[in-house]
């Protein structure tokens, strides 16, 4: 086309598919280590009863 | 940078040997710091473009009257001045192009060096940067042609509008 | 597992409308009489300057829910934050396809013009407002502090809106926005933008779900986490 409206159409992607890609990699992450923790605490009363 | 990181770490292999507070001791001054430091940062930033904005956006530009009318103030200081392209004076010139930019019933002759902008036709409207060549003289210096385009948006048919600009 | 597969529909919604856009705005839209290709940008740009509004707007709404004692609570307090982080994200693209969009039409990458420096000033602002809440460990202080600079922030969102009918600037005024409501663009053209408008309007609903469930664990996480350090040193006394 010209370049231009290459580069921003590009630009929008990848700024947010990149940001999404944090964002689905950290909420991974982050359920993974409350798995964990859930299993430490074992038998244990916790305060938090929601699951997620 | 990010104090998440330590929270995180619970997911490697020093799950059960982890006794550490996240966020106490050494490590929440250093996230302080950063943060104070990143605020510093913003705050010279802020600066900078109100500084910008208080000395260029809010004249942004003189109307090629306005220009005119306060020509003995101006002088020869640089100034953004707008006006549409008069049609049939464009004339490209071996450092740039000569042209007259008209607003109302005021026209000024501009001489540009350099390279007019890609959209740069007969009758849009533009911001030309420069000064008055001098106190006598009304024939303007550019050395930058920005074009002020509308917020009109029309598909391309073999009718071509004649004023694109729209604004006069 | 319900609530996940909404938010993964959502996601899914939102990857087809944005790609509908993308075609739509790539090939099938006419160019410009005026602009010719370059009008394409339009699809994109405004709509993730208006994304931008509106995140800003619910870290508002957010902050005031926070700060107004029957409905405090911790939860607006993400959310705010959450909000504003996308709404980071999102005056990042609206000021970097402003400037790829300006250089082929002004003729200039930037210029110190009034919606300019406002957007500009905007992007400031909440990159403040979220290196504000680096600051503070304490949860109540943080809470507090940052919900009124998000207040403050907001400011300058109509400022920007309306800062191309106060000053002179380079920028045009609002196609789709403005004081008729009277969108001054017409038929396939018009219908793209609303689409833009749309699509990352959903983009934007799924980034906020996510960055706020990723807050809320991180903050029940660090609960869990206090609690435990504490029995364990009690526990080895």
């Amino acid at each position: 086309m010209n370049g231009f409206v290459e580069a921003g159409y590009i630009a929008v992607a990848t700024g947010l598919g990149s940001y999404a890609i944090w964002l689905a990699v950290r909420s991974k992450k982050l359920n993974v280590a409350v798995v964990l923790t859930d299993n430490e605490d074992g038998g244990q009363q916790r305060n938090s009863s929601d699951g997620t | 940078m990010e104090p998440e990181s330590e929270v995180l770490d619970i997911s490697s292999e020093n799950v059960t040997d982890w006794k550490e507070i996240p966020g106490t001791k050494g490590k929440k001054r250093k996230i302080k710091r950063s943060a104070v430091a990143a605020i510093f940062v913003v705050i010279a930033a802020l600066v900078f473009i109100l500084y910008k904005g208080l000395s260029s956006a809010l004249v942004y530009f003189y109307t090629a009257q306005q220009a005119v009318t306060d020509k003995a103030q101006l002088g020869t200081s640089t100034f953004r001045m707008e006006g549409v392209v008069v049609p049939g004076t464009v004339q490209p010139t071996p450092s740039g192009v000569n042209f007259s930019v008209r607003f109302d019933h005021t026209v000024v002759p501009v001489v540009e060096i350099g390279a007019p902008p890609q959209l740069f036709q007969p009758s849009v409207p533009v911001v030309v940067v420069g000064h008055f060549q001098s106190n006598t003289s009304n024939t303007f210096l550019s050395d930058q042609i920005m074009v002020k385009h509308s917020a009109n948006y029309v598909a391309a048919h073999p009718s071509r509008i004649k004023n694109a600009g729209g604004t006069s | 597992m319900a609530r996940k597969s909404w938010i993964a529909l959502v996601g899914a919604f939102a990857l087809v409308t944005v790609g509908v856009t993308y075609i739509m705005g790539l090939w099938i839209t006419p160019p410009d009489v005026f602009q010719g290709n370059l009008v394409r940008l339009i699809y994109v740009h405004p709509a993730v300057a208006w994304v931008a509004y509106l995140a800003y707007g619910v870290t508002s709404l957010a902050s005031l829910a926070y700060l107004w004692k029957k409905t405090r609570n911790y939860k607006w307090d993400l959310l705010a934050a959450s909000s504003a982080e996308v709404g980071v994200v999102f005056t990042a693209l609206t000021l970097i396809t402003g400037s790829i969009w300006g250089r082929p039409t002004w003729g200039v990458w930037w210029t110190w013009d009034a919606r300019l420096t406002t957007t500009a000033l905007l992007l400031v602002l909440y990159l403040g407002y979220l290196a504000l809440r680096r600051v503070s460990e304490d949860r109540e202080q943080r809470a507090k502090r940052s919900a009124v600079a998000a207040l403050i922030a907001f400011i300058d969102v109509p400022i920007v809106h309306q800062s191309v009918v106060w000053w002179k600037t380079l920028h045009q005024s609002a196609t789709v926005f403005n004081a008729d409501l009277n969108p001054k663009i017409h038929g396939e053209m018009a219908w793209t933008l609303l689409l833009g408008f749309l699509s990352f309007t959903v983009v934007y609903v799924w980034m906020v779900i996510k960055r706020y469930d990723i807050a809320r664990t991180q903050f029940k996480l660090e609960d869990q986490t206090v609690e435990r350090a504490i029995k364990e040193r009690v526990g080895t006394i």
